[in-house]
């Protein structure tokens, strides 16, 4: 395999690591909905070690894996190319926690990925 | 469920605009203490020693305290919105610290940037005209059974 291609790879996984991160601390977020107050819903959520654990986990996996991306690619490249973090976030959203993305919201995250990748390569 | 999605389409609750705001303005805050530790780094260090100069230093604990600030805050927020909501509009801290940076550092914005900035504020309205909330809490039950874990 090829540096370049894996250097695509390990951005592509560093985004969805990090997406499952995302979907991991809103359904410990999730468990403090009923609760009154910020300290008790704070609380809440915490307490679902395993949830908060597997997000902290996938951050240092996706840590590992940007550095791991920069290694084999120039910054000038990974760097826009990591604004698929926010598709990828969506799209587990959609499938695992079953939001409703509609249509306005898809647009919009089109438009924040084609925006952060230009403010990047700019 | 309609009446969930009724309600889901009710303007944002002022919580989660703050909440929000306190992302952008937290990872805003975390790029330029970590831009000014660093800076405050040689190059020419070895890793052992880099990494020694880099904990060794005030800002350092700030900017974990920071990170602890944004897990707390970040938590709150999600408990209260939908991931595939909140996390997009947090797109924003790029356009805060690109203002900050033109401000501050006296950095140029040119034309592609701007691009850029404007496409992520206009993409952000967009998901912010979108239901903030979408699907039901789980049940008190789950949320009490410590055997239950994350549901997926």
């Amino acid at each position: 395999m090829n540096e370049r291609l894996l250097g695509l790879l390990l951005v592509l996984a560093a985004a969805l690591a990090e997406a499952f991160s995302h979907v991991a601390f809103k359904q410990a977020a999730d468990h403090g909905r009923r609760a009154e107050g910020a300290v008790r819903a704070l609380w809440a959520a915490v307490r679902q070690h395993k949830a908060v654990g597997f997000g902290i986990g996938c951050f240092v996996v996706q840590a590992a894996c940007w550095t791991g991306a920069l290694k084999f690619l120039d910054v000038s490249l990974a760097y826009p190319l990591s604004s698929l973090e926010f598709i990828a976030v969506v799209l587990l959203a959609r499938l695992i926690l079953k939001e409703k993305v509609a249509g306005r919201r898809w647009i919009g995250v089109g438009l924040i990925v084609v925006g952060t990748a230009l403010v990047a390569v700019s | 469920m309609k009446r969930l999605l009724a309600a889901s389409a009710a303007r944002t609750p002022t919580f989660v605009w703050l909440g929000m705001a306190g992302v952008i303005v937290l990872d805003t805050a975390v790029q330029l203490v970590w831009k000014s530790v660093v800076l405050r780094v040689p190059d020419s260090l070895p890793f052992a020693d880099a990494l020694a100069a880099v904990t060794g230093q005030p800002a350092f604990y700030l900017l974990l305290a920071i990170f602890a600030a944004m897990f707390l805050n970040w938590v709150l927020v999600l408990g209260q919105a939908d991931l595939s909501y909140v996390q997009p509009i947090t797109a924003l801290s790029y356009v805060s610290v690109a203002g900050c940076s033109a401000l501050v550092l006296g950095e140029h914005i040119g034309l592609l940037r701007g691009a850029g900035v404007a496409l992520i504020v206009l993409g952000a309205w967009l998901i912010s005209r979108t239901g903030h909330q979408t699907t039901a809490p789980p049940s008190p039950l789950a949320a009490s059974d410590p055997q239950a874990g994350p549901s997926t």
